[in-house]
């Protein structure tokens, strides 16, 4: 899972975006490499709230301003094989579930090691990070619109439909301009992707992944990993961030928002350390030849990126 | 029932011939004249006057008593007959009421209240109720003689009747027989059916008959629906297999092969496997195999259709596909009891082989697609849509044509590089031996057998085939890699050939990548190759220096041109220099040196100014078979023009 | 999507020769499946429904009336389902040991992975206390069902439904964000057909061996299928027929659809009787 970081940079209503200003910076700040576009790529995402959230806050003493809650449906065209679904935390445990003030073990439902593994996540942020096949995506949000119209309310959907990349030296450089299309048509600004595609200690981990799969462990992976721990993926994703930091601020565009080490971001990569080490002991082959989605939660640090940016409030 | 028998339950009533009765006369005349009501005199008058104007003398005897009397005569007649018919009448009526009085009295014996209602007032008064009883007497003995001729005759006519019974009886018992052996026979052959393993079953329309299923379930409904023919009984009890209006002589689909013009190979039709050709195993067996054909052919023909674009064309009942080179392919569905069929025809056992390979591979693959509509059939339908699915074609005729499109576009790369190779080697390269890995990517299914198995055999034959050149050139650490895949089932459709080079003593070359024309394929073959050779006559200079220890190191050829194969060596004089030409086909290398005028000798074409002393060496390749080492190897000949 | 279905009851005498007649009708064999089926609740929090309102700077009133419309639309039962494989119930034979030995809530504790290693080293020792079922791997579609539309003349059953894949792993965090709590689960075993169109599910639901501090929370192994106990006594099977329309607004398809379920009812008359169900014991509203 390559290592990201997202810049936003809104625009006004009827004013011209930056895409072109950011072009003509990456032009001028790179003159060595050749800008040539490699494809197009889409995003869209929908944004929900929490219907209660939006009566107004002022509808009696005995209710106190909760936190509005959201719920962010992202799907990218360079993740096609799924969507990604980013919620907030429930404010408060669900009723059935006795005793969650209490620091019983049944509190923390989920074993660490787990798929979704909801006790790290949300010790480090408030949201949580679904991925879903892409069949599902759209049913899912149907589902979302119809039968849950009590809590989850439509807010927003916004797309980059004609996004362009290009390469420059280790970074790949995604570029779109973001159009509301609900409830209104309108421009909301440019987002731009910047991904590191040189050498990372976090891709040894999808190689070491697949060579589990196919039964071939190699050895050296493995000894690599022994020692990797997750404060090395931290140290990692810390440095990668600055890289990135550096190559934006080479380009230097004033007024961007900026999501990069966001909350949660690589946990799906710490999830898969443990998973690994775990596997080592455990029977091989285990997650699932038959998928036919080979990595299921791939780009979920990126989306959670373009979450980041994309919450508008109204 | 083949015959209705009746039992006599009464003797034949005799026929009376007394002449017609008032019933029947009364009856007539309302049918001729419409009634009573119409008839009167002067009707009746009128109709004799008639007929007798006709002339018809109808004299009769009665006319003539009518004639003789008068008026008053005939009304006296007339009272005196209708107070007869009076009488009569009254006479009747009053037996009647007699009989009624009789009867009543005889009754008010045992049920007095009763019958005092139908008595007459005048019986009760002169008869008290209950006057009159009844008993049963013996009437006297007839004499013998008489009850002998009773006896006899009862006698008579009850040994008729049985002799009758008797032989109704036993028509019923030979004809019940004779059921009951048809209807045995015809079960145990129903019964021998279902235990070779047919399904009998009940046709669906016609729910008291059984039928037999033989056809295939997953086939196109046209052809499933076929698959089920009706078991009837013949009189005789024997089964007759009846197919409804489906023709019943047996087709098959033939594979030929065309080189050119001439029909090269063919399939034969398949001969009867067992001797008794009429059982009805036979039969069911021959239904199967037709209804498989028939299918076949039908598919084969919507497939050909949609394979327009690869050159196949499709007639009433014939297709035709173009494979390669001259190579034809023509399939038809022929009668297997055709005799023209068997007329001889040049075949090549090769070809003989190729059709059956067809013919076979044609018929795994319907049966293969047979099995993928099962596999489709039950999985979880899809949400009900108003569009229709489309029907795709099964693959039957592309992965056929792939697979002997690349057999031989392979073969030709194969023979193309083995020539050039072997062209170099008479000239003395030690070129190393290339490989070929025929089919690479068809794996043998794991040895451990599963249902799956031959499935996944089957399906990775309807992949892209690919095929793998590899071999390394003179220089070392340069290799050069043709990647050729065929495909039929999806585009790009064709053979497409992945070029790739390792040579890194040219260091601006790019592999020329895809290409499509194997005479592409050639000409960057060939052109590698020649690259390969001037880069090692001119890298020789290396190893060479030590044994030539007079040649100057200058005095070497210098690749001006490797891509158009020109060495040059620079002599000193500015406007001689030599030069060596190298054309490299697939069956001659030549090596051509000669003066160029121009300054530098690096003018090309009419610029560089070629002097007429040439010296010229080839080598061919039909050379190659004979020893090498009868001519000089052309490293020596370069040698020996280098130093000159 | 729509769904239009019918219905029979098939007691357990019956069963194995219904099974008979649909292989024969369907001409495939049937496919024993066993799925487990999680019962997740719609939830909001308390007080909010109900709370009055006040006049609103913030929302224009059209806004205001369309929110408080949401507020008090429908919440519904949402069913989470996941197949399982029949070596994924537990081998019956040792399962006295494990039952002799439980952990209190095995899958909460904070030393899982410890308590995983020791069991594959079990494994190893082919001393295996539980089967091979891995929680984390189980597969998930949400499956939602509207309740039946009501009203309709036609004689079958038709429903709004939703079906999407889910990821794999434990679902219950994710479906709590989503406004969903977790109430019970059971299991579902029977066999499947198709019919040209058709899905003829031949089924019945077993419950789970009651053990408590079990309810809150999917379970992460699967008891001995023996321990499994029909919620209907007798052992009956439910038979049913169902078909999905893409568009339940295309009154054509539908009418297609149920003919076609109308065709299977009349082939299956001398077997079963396929009726629709009735609405009210459908009803997936959380009241």
């Amino acid at each position: 899972m390559p290592i990201t970081g997202v810049y936003f940079i809104p625009a006004h209503p009827n004013a011209s975006t930056a895409l072109g200003n950011i072009t003509e910076r990456l032009r001028s700040s790179f003159p060595d490499e050749d800008l040539i576009q490699l494809g197009r790529w889409t995003l869209e995402q929908k944004l929900m709230r929490d219907t209660p959230g939006l009566l107004p806050a002022s509808s009696g003493p005995n209710q106190r301003p909760s936190k509005p809650r959201y719920m962010q449906f992202l799907s990218l065209s360079h993740y096609h094989n799924h969507g990604f679904i980013y919620t907030s935390e429930p404010a408060e445990q669900p009723f059935n579930i006795p005793n969650a003030s209490s620091p019983s073990p049944a509190a923390t439902p989920v074993a660490p090691g787990s798929a979704n593994d909801s006790t790290t996540t949300s010790n480090t942020s408030s949201m949580l990070m679904t991925t879903v096949p892409h069949s599902s995506y759209t049913t899912l949000f149907q589902h979302f619109t119809y039968a849950c119209q009590p809590f989850w309310c439509h807010r927003l959907t916004v797309v980059v439909q004609n996004g362009v990349f290009y390469d420059i030296g280790d970074f790949r450089v995604r570029l779109g301009d973001v159009r509301q299309t609900y409830p209104t048509n309108r421009v909301r600004g440019t987002v731009v992707e910047i991904e590191w595609r040189g050498p990372s200690v976090i891709d040894s981990l999808d190689g070491a992944v697949v060579s589990d799969v196919n039964g071939e462990t190699d050895s050296g992976v493995d000894v690599s990993l022994s020692v990797l721990e997750e404060s090395d993926v931290d140290a990692e994703f810390a440095a990668t961030a600055l890289l990135i930091r550096e190559f934006w601020g080479r380009v230097g565009v004033e007024g961007a928002r900026e999501a990069n080490l966001v909350p949660g971001i690589g946990s799906e990569v710490k999830e898969r350390l443990v998973k690994i080490k775990g596997a080592r002991n455990n029977r091989g082959g285990l997650s699932g030849s038959a998928e036919d989605n080979p990595d299921p939660q791939a780009g979920a640090d990126v989306a959670r990126q373009y979450m980041e940016v994309l919450r508008f409030n109204r | 029932m083949a015959d209705s028998f009746t039992l006599p339950l009464r003797p034949n009533l005799e026929k009376s011939d007394r002449p017609d009765t008032l019933p029947v006369e009364i009856a007539q005349i309302n049918e001729q004249w419409g009634g009573f009501r119409d008839v009167n005199e002067e009707v009746l008058l009128a109709k004799i006057a008639e007929e007798e104007e006709r002339g018809g003398p109808v004299e009769s005897d009665e006319d003539g008593d009518k004639k003789d009397m008068d008026t008053t005569e005939r009304r006296e007649e007339l009272y005196k007959r209708r107070a007869e018919i009076t009488q009569f009448a009254m006479a009747s009526h009053m037996e009647t009421m007699f009989a009624l009085d009789f009867v009543s009295l005889l009754l008010s014996k045992h049920a007095p209240r009763q019958a005092e209602t139908s008595m007459s007032a005048f019986l009760k008064q002169v008869a008290p109720v209950g006057s009159l009883n009844s008993e049963v007497v013996h009437p006297p003995p007839k004499p013998d003689s008489v009850n002998k001729d009773i006896s006899t005759v009862s006698r008579g006519w009850r040994i008729q009747n049985f002799n009758s019974a008797a032989n109704k009886l036993l028509g019923a018992a030979s004809r019940l027989e004779k059921e009951v052996e048809a209807e045995t026979k015809y079960w145990s052959s129903v019964l021998a059916i279902k235990d070779k393993g047919w399904k009998v079953c009940r046709l669906p329309r016609e729910r008291q008959s059984l039928g037999v299923q033989y056809g295939f379930m997953e086939a196109t409904p046209a052809f499933r629906d076929r698959g089920l023919a009706s078991l009837r009984r013949a009189k005789d009890g024997s089964l007759v297999l009846d197919q409804g209006l489906v023709p019943s002589g047996s087709r098959f689909v033939r594979v030929r092969v065309k080189r050119g013009s001439r029909i090269t190979g063919c399939t034969k039709p398949p001969g009867a496997s067992s001797n008794d050709a009429d059982s009805i195993e036979q039969r069911i067996l021959q239904a199967r195999d037709s209804v498989f054909e028939d299918e076949l052919f039908h598919e084969l023909v919507r497939e050909a259709r949609a394979m327009a674009s690869c050159g196949v064309t499709t007639r009433q009942n014939l297709i035709q596909i173009p494979v390669a080179d001259d190579l034809e392919i023509l399939l038809d569905l022929v009668d297997v009891n055709d005799e023209s069929l068997h007329a001889e025809q040049d075949s090549s056992q090769d070809d003989v082989v190729l059709a059956g390979g067809v013919a076979h591979s044609i018929r795994i693959l319907l049966s293969f697609a047979h099995r993928q509509n099962l596999h489709r059939r039950t999985q979880v339908p899809l949400p009900l849509t108003p569009k229709r699915r489309p029907n795709p074609e099964y693959h039957l005729l592309r992965p056929a044509l792939a697979y002997l499109q690349h057999t031989s576009e392979a073969r030709y790369l194969e023979s193309f590089i083995r020539d050039i190779v072997s062209t170099l080697r008479s000239s003395g390269f030690q070129v190393p031996e290339f490989t070929a890995q025929m089919f690479s990517n068809w794996k043998l299914p794991h040895p451990r057998p599963s249902p799956n198995a031959l499935e996944g055999l089957i399906s990775s034959s309807l992949k892209p085939i690919e095929s793998v050149f590899q071999g390394k050139l003179l220089t070392p650490n340069s290799s050069f890699t043709v990647r050729m895949r065929t495909n039929m089932s999806f585009p790009p459709f064709g053979t497409h050939y992945d070029v790739s080079f390792n040579l890194p003593s040219v260091p601006d070359l790019k592999s020329p990548g895809n290409l499509s024309l194997r005479e592409e394929v050639e000409a960057a073959v060939a052109h590698l190759l020649l690259l390969d050779v001037v880069m090692n006559i001119s890298s020789a200079q290396v190893e060479e220096k030590p044994t030539e220890p007079d040649t100057p190191a200058k005095r070497w050829w210098d690749p001006i041109y490797p891509h158009m194969g020109e060495l040059l060596i620079a002599y000193d004089h500015p406007e001689k220099h030599k030069k060596m030409r190298i054309v490299l086909s697939r069956d001659q290398l030549s090596l051509e040196t000669y003066l160029v005028r121009c300054i530098d000798g690096i003018g090309i074409g009419t610029a560089e100014g070629r002097s007429q002393h040439t010296e010229t060496k080839t080598w061919n390749l039909q050379q190659s078979l004979g020893s090498p080492n009868q001519q000089s190897s052309a490293m020596d000949f370069v040698i020996a023009e280098a130093s000159t | 999507m729509h769904e239009l279905l019918l219905f029979a009851s098939v007691p357990i005498h019956q069963h194995a020769e219904l099974l008979q007649q649909l292989a024969g009708l369907t001409a495939m064999q049937p496919r024993h499946c066993y799925e487990r089926r999680l019962i997740f609740k719609a939830y909001r929090k308390p007080g909010v429904a109900n709370a009055r309102v006040g006049a609103s700077q913030d929302l224009q009133s059209g806004d205001l009336q369309r929110v408080n419309k949401m507020l008090n639309g429908g919440m519904f039962y949402t069913q989470v389902v996941g197949p399982i494989q029949s070596t994924d119930f537990a081998d019956p034979s040792v399962t006295a040991t494990a039952n002799a030995n439980p952990d209190p809530n095995p899958n909460a504790s904070p030393l899982d992975p410890d308590t995983d290693t020791k069991m594959d080293g079990m494994d190893s020792d082919s001393n295996i206390p539980r089967s091979a079922y891995d929680f984390d791997q189980q597969s998930w579609q949400l499956e939602f069902r509207d309740i039946p539309e009501a009203g309709t003349r036609s004689a079958v059953t038709s429903r709004v439904m939703a079906t999407a894949a889910l990821p794999r792993g434990d679902i219950v965090p994710s479906m709590n964000a989503w406004g969903y709590s977790f109430v019970t689960e059971y299991l579902v075993e029977g066999d499947m057909f198709i019919h040209n169109d058709i899905v003829i599910n031949l089924h019945r639901v077993l419950h789970y061996p009651t053990i408590p501090g079990e309810e809150t929370q999917p379970r992460h192994q699967i008891p001995a299928l023996q321990q499994m106990a029909p919620l209907e006594k007798s052992g009956s099977y439910v038979l049913q027929a169902s078909m999905t329309v893409h568009d339940g607004s295309n009154q054509e398809t539908m009418k297609t659809a149920s003919q076609h379920l109308f065709g299977l009812r009349e082939q299956l008359k001398s077997a079963v009787r396929l009726e629709m169900a009735d609405r009210l014991s459908l009803d997936t509203r959380v009241k």
